[in-house]
């Protein structure tokens, strides 16, 4: 999985918040607001709970594909530049660790259906929309924002990239869960 | 998924608290690669469990425990004599590796063994 659109059991952005929360809450994150994203994934649970294998590849293995999950949950897999790049604390590869065990997490073990080119499936349904989603609650918990808040405090606090911080404040705000 | 010779590398690692990144960078290698080894996805490469012996300073037993498992996960081997014997021993064994009975190679490694001390 990752790239490619699969429909998925429907999910609420509210859920997929619930999801994250429980595993930085698992992961004794509640009051830290920057993921250690490759300490959870390799050293916790590859290494420690044997939740999966977490497989570096060739970029000549792997082309313009960054990650990928086996739907059987059994590895992730992330292309070299990007495995590096997010134990050095790269922003965009960071996200995409974070996008691979979303996944992981939610879309493993469960039917997947590609969708037909001229069907219109809800943003809830399909597997990319959903992954990006748990990502930027695993990575930017809405706990931590204020109304001072901007891009850049965002990109600071969070260690992530301009984009992905840009439209999670976007988001925060038209859902009314920035606190006063 | 993780052959032996993976479990012994990730043992070696989860000992020290490294990671792939570390032990790769030590081996001169892409994490890639090492990862590769592991899930047995790529032979290692002649002198690989040296390699590691030497990086990490693994005491005998460890290191023979690394040895055994790097040559369980090939299917090929080289071998170099250096003397006509050695050869005419060697192409012997290559084409009758396979029909040799247990207790038969038994005996072989008991006597390769011997020489080792």
């Amino acid at each position: 999985m990752s790239g490619q659109n699969f429909i998925v059991p429907a999910r609420s952005w509210d859920n997929i918040e619930q999801i994250a929360q429980g595993w930085r809450s698992r992961f004794g994150l509640d009051q830290t607001p920057y993921t250690p994203i490759m300490q959870m994934m390799e050293r916790v649970l590859d290494n420690t709970l044997n939740c999966f294998t977490l497989v570096p590849m060739e970029m000549s293995e792997m082309g313009p594909a960054e990650g990928y999950t086996d739907p059987d949950g059994t590895c992730i897999m992330l292309r070299e530049d990007v495995y590096r790049g997010a134990w050095a604390g790269e922003v965009r590869d960071r996200f995409t660790a974070a996008h691979e065990l979303a996944h992981w997490a939610i879309h493993t073990n469960i039917p997947l259906a590609r969708a037909g080119p001229n069907q219109t499936v809800p943003a809830y349904r399909l597997s990319e929309p959903q992954a990006n989603q748990f990502a930027s609650e695993l990575l930017m918990p809405a706990r931590f924002f204020t109304r001072f808040d901007d891009v850049h405090s965002v990109m600071e606090r969070h260690g992530v990239g301009y984009q992905a911080a840009s439209n999670r404040l976007d988001y925060l705000v038209r859902k009314g869960k920035i606190a006063a | 998924m993780i052959t032996e010779l993976g479990k012994e590398l990730r043992k070696i690692r989860i000992d020290r608290d490294e990671r792939l990144l570390d032990m790769a960078e030590k081996l001169q290698k892409s994490a890639a690669f090492v990862s590769a080894v592991e899930v047995g996805k790529k032979t290692p490469p002649n002198g690989f469990e040296d390699s590691v012996v030497k990086a990490y300073g693994l005491a005998w037993d460890m290191a023979e425990k690394l040895r055994q498992a790097a040559d369980r996960a090939r299917k090929a081997f080289t071998i170099e004599p250096n003397t006509m014997l050695g050869r005419d021993t060697a192409g012997l064994l290559a084409r009758r590796m396979n029909g040799l009975s247990e207790d038969e190679l038994n005996n072989i490694r008991d006597i390769l063994n011997r020489k080792q001390g």
